[in-house]
């Protein structure tokens, strides 16, 4: 696959992760689970950064690949927050 | 409809609307590359902060109550009973702290790259006020859950605020406290927290947005040369603001996440009477100067005057700093002195956290202050000196390394050089060697020959280095 391939797939990744968890976050318990509406709402905002970011560079080589592995990184913990938080709010 | 259609349909929709509002001239034309940079952000994300504080208000006004008896128990009813009304209530907390956090940092940036010079000094000055209306969200906010914890600093504020000289202390407090009955306290900082300081900031943001639409944003302090390319406003500024806004948000919510709001217990006289009051971390540094014991007593209102009058400096700043250079690199004394200023406040910040209630000793206060401020000068004229040193080192060696290659450029003149050289150098030596009998025939032309040779080699060397002058600046 050549570069532009790769941030094409990228993008569409993001894209289906974001419609993926917009459907979830419809469903949270809003007074129950509270934190992990939050979290789940931060991993949207931070893949949201991530896909303008890829989208507004010329190229697949303007890419920091540094950014985008912080941004994978803090999807994943993200995502993995509201298991430490089994409670709930309050 | 097809696609071809709806696009020109929607072109021409906004083609109309921007040529009834000018927009796209206004607003949102094309910026200059550099302003794709964080901190020329800063205050655009203050704003953002205000907005969220705006929505996440507006929710919590539908359930919170605004008097002494309910204002606690509503709030704790939004925090345990409405949905996401925890998450509200701590997005609404910590986005006015990121709002004074950010209104400091632009605060900061603007001093140092001395955005305030001509013509930005009326922003500076609105700008000054904007800030000052910022912190008056803070304290006024504080109040409103009434707990033991706000209401106590709250007085504790409010005392201060009388001590100030003449009749301003009792009627500042008047103003923003009322008569004196908690009921009028309370309902006083619930009107100015959402009706008169959001007018207010509004007014200000509509004139300082104003000034600049017409002066446009600072040059960087350290641009030397170079074209400035345009970019256009949509989609490169909107996706970049879009991003920076996202990140913001996500940074604000997950703090919110990873440390929830917990409300402390209700304001009763007897519960403040076993707290020890601290003011919100914004007002610690206020607090601990207060705390030094030279301003014990009736002397509160000279270390409030000294206060207002620091700040009243900083107002005026653009009217007395009215150089022209703005890199930081060569305004040593105002960088000192800002550098000094964040030291000081992040130390007597830090210094009001560890010590609440705690009088201050006039030694210890000289001591840690000044040392503070002498090693700050210390550390700035050292690195400053270092600095103009390396610069100054550099620039003559480059200059040195120029002018040494500059005779195998220029073989006519270096040819011409060397032959005057040996005409000197004989010339020299004949006339040495004729010393002791100067009166012979050849003694007075040889030291003639070599003089004129001398001033001919001058002129050669001075040719090399006017020939030399355009390479030295090149790196």
């Amino acid at each position: 696959m050549d570069e532009d391939g790769v941030r094409v797939l990228l993008s569409a990744t993001l894209v289906a992760f974001l419609a993926v968890l917009a459907a979830y976050l419809w469903f949270v318990d809003l007074l129950l689970n509270q934190r992990q509406f939050g979290a789940f709402l931060t991993a949207e905002l931070v893949a949201f950064a991530m896909l303008v970011y890829l989208t507004t560079k010329p190229d697949y080589d303007a890419v920091k690949k540094s950014w985008m592995l912080m941004g994978c990184v803090a999807l994943a913990l993200l995502l993995a927050l509201p298991f430490l938080y089994s409670g709930g709010l309050p | 409809m097809r696609r071809g259609s709806l696009s020109a349909s929607i072109q021409r929709i906004a083609e109309w609307i921007d040529s009834r509002i000018g927009l796209t001239n206004s607003m949102l034309r094309p910026g200059p590359d550099y302003s794709l940079n964080v901190f020329y952000w800063l205050g655009a994300l203050m704003v953002m902060a205000f907005i969220l504080q705006g929505i996440t208000g507006l929710l919590m006004l539908l359930y919170y109550t605004p008097t002494v008896t309910e204002a606690y128990s509503s709030t704790l009813f939004i925090i345990k009973y409405v949905p996401l009304g925890n998450l509200i209530e701590t997005i609404h907390l910590y986005s006015a702290y990121a709002m004074i956090l950010l209104a400091f940092l632009h605060l900061m940036r603007g001093y140092f790259v001395s955005v305030q010079k001509k013509p930005r000094e009326l922003m500076w000055v609105v700008g000054m006020l904007m800030g000052l209306v910022v912190l008056g969200f803070g304290l006024t906010g504080y109040l409103l859950p009434w707990t033991v914890v706000s209401k106590s600093a709250t007085d504790v504020t409010i005392g201060m605020i009388s001590f100030m000289p003449g009749q301003l202390g009792p009627a500042l407090k008047f103003l923003i406290a009322g008569p004196g009955s908690d009921a009028a306290e309370l309902a006083r900082f619930f009107d100015l927290h959402i009706v008169l300081l959001p007018a207010v900031f509004l007014i200000l943001l509509v004139f300082k947005m104003y000034m600049f639409e017409i002066h446009g944003a600072a040059e960087p302090a350290t641009r030397l040369s170079g074209k400035v390319r345009e970019v256009p406003w949509f989609p490169e500024i909107f996706l970049y603001f879009a991003m920076l806004s996202a990140i913001f948000l996500a940074l604000l919510i997950v703090v919110a996440v990873v440390f929830p709001i917990s409300l402390p217990p209700e304001f009763s006289p007897a519960a403040a009477s076993t707290f020890t009051p601290q003011p919100e971390w914004y007002f610690l540094w206020v607090y601990q100067i207060l705390k030094f014991s030279v301003f014990e007593g009736p002397s509160i209102a000279l270390a409030l005057g000294l206060i207002t009058a620091l700040l009243l400096l900083l107002f005026v700043l653009p009217f007395f700093d009215r150089g022209k250079e703005r890199n930081p690199a060569r305004r040593p004394i105002y960088t000192t002195i800002g550098v000094i200023a964040v030291c000081e406040a992040l130390l007597l910040t830090v210094w009001g956290y560890l010590t609440p209630g705690q009088v201050i000793a006039d030694s210890d206060a000289a001591i840690i202050t000044g040392g503070v401020a002498i090693v700050v000068s210390i550390i700035s004229w050292i690195t400053y000196r270092t600095r103009n040193q390396v610069a100054l080192g550099l620039a003559r060696a480059r200059s040195f390394a120029a002018f040494m290659g500059t005779p195998f450029r220029i073989p006519t003149l270096t040819g011409i050089f060397v032959l005057l050289l040996a005409v000197s150098s004989s010339s020299l030596a004949t006339t040495i060697n004729l010393i002791a009998s100067p009166w012979s025939a050849m003694f007075f032309p040889t030291l003639i020959l070599a003089a004129l040779s001398f001033i001919a080699m001058v002129l050669v060397v001075r040719g090399l280095a006017v020939s030399n002058r355009g390479r030295e600046v090149q790196p």
